[in-house]
């Protein structure tokens, strides 16, 4: 179980779920974000969904190339298919998905989520930032 | 033949949003001056509210803060919605309507809502040309990496 305490908002996630078959469990049209275990309950992977929930979880275990798009989604679909996966997901309202996402992810550096961002996010600092939006206009 | 879409000037955009922010259709100039100087896609500016502003979520320029000031006096109690982008309805803007308001707006232009975006990147790297330019709006852009945001600004 993870508790995720911020300023604003406290979240909850304990929704810890069987193996990946039984993804149908999760509500459809669901906005929030969930966590992708290994067999030996090693978070590998978070990841968010607008949507639906469910169609973004099953497209990672989906044979055909067509779901594939990003250097991610390759390595997950490289993922050995008949390993068990597990996955605990939570409803989150649209507003708070992506921050709770990119907290999470800085927290526990999933060894499938992409590490260019988070080495990036630790090179620029929020100065750098306020100097290149104030030079935009001089 | 492929159409790519094409970034604005900064200058030009800047002054159309302006003179936008004068007449009744004074939220896509407001969109137009958000787009160029922020890095936002046009979905995100979209469901903007006027709280995100006030608190200084988002990091405002002398431009921006000078056209959220008019945007106050133009609006200044909207009871109805915290969002700002509204249509006549009272509804959000969808991004789709958005692309056909600009394709008016700068018929000169082969545009999208991508056009302004990329004038905010070209902008920034034509103030400062180096590496370090690049790799902060590889971030802003949440490209995986400086490549892609190099083929996006078209460097």
């Amino acid at each position: 179980m993870i508790n995720i305490k911020s300023t604003k908002i406290q979240y909850t996630i304990d929704n810890y779920n069987g193996p990946y078959i039984k993804t149908h469990k999760i509500p459809n049209k669901t906005c929030g974000i969930y966590l992708l275990y290994s067999e030996d309950e090693e978070l590998i992977y978070i990841g968010k969904s607008i949507n639906c929930i469910y169609s973004r979880l099953s497209s990672h275990f989906k044979e055909s190339d067509r779901y594939v798009t990003s250097e991610r989604d390759k390595i997950i679909h490289n993922m050995k298919k008949e390993e068990t996966y597990y996955f605990s997901y939570s409803v989150i309202s649209k507003e708070y998905v992506n921050s709770v996402e990119s907290f999470l992810i800085n927290k526990y550096k999933p060894k499938y989520n992409n590490p260019s961002n988070i080495i990036i996010q630790k090179l620029i600092s929020k100065s750098d930032l306020i100097k290149l939006y104030n030079s935009l206009c001089d | 033949m492929n159409k790519f879409t094409e970034s604005i000037p900064y200058d030009e955009a800047l002054n159309k949003g302006k003179e936008l922010m004068k007449t009744k259709k004074y939220i896509i100039g407001f969109f137009i001056i958000v787009a160029i100087n922020t890095s936002y896609r046009a979905s995100d500016i979209l469901n903007l509210k006027y709280g995100d502003f006030l608190n200084g979520n988002i990091i405002m320029n002398k431009e921006l803060r000078d056209a959220f000031e008019i945007l106050q006096k133009k609006t200044p109690n909207n009871k109805y919605s915290p969002y700002i982008f509204l249509s006549q309805k009272n509804k959000i803007y969808r991004t789709q309507s958005i692309n056909d308001i600009l394709k008016i707006v700068f018929p000169k232009y082969q545009i999208s809502t991508h056009s302004l975006r990329k004038t905010f990147g070209n902008r920034a790297y034509e103030r400062s040309p180096n590496e370090k330019t690049i790799l902060i709006l590889s971030y802003l852009f949440k490209h995986s990496n400086t490549t892609k945001t190099k083929i996006y600004l078209g460097i």
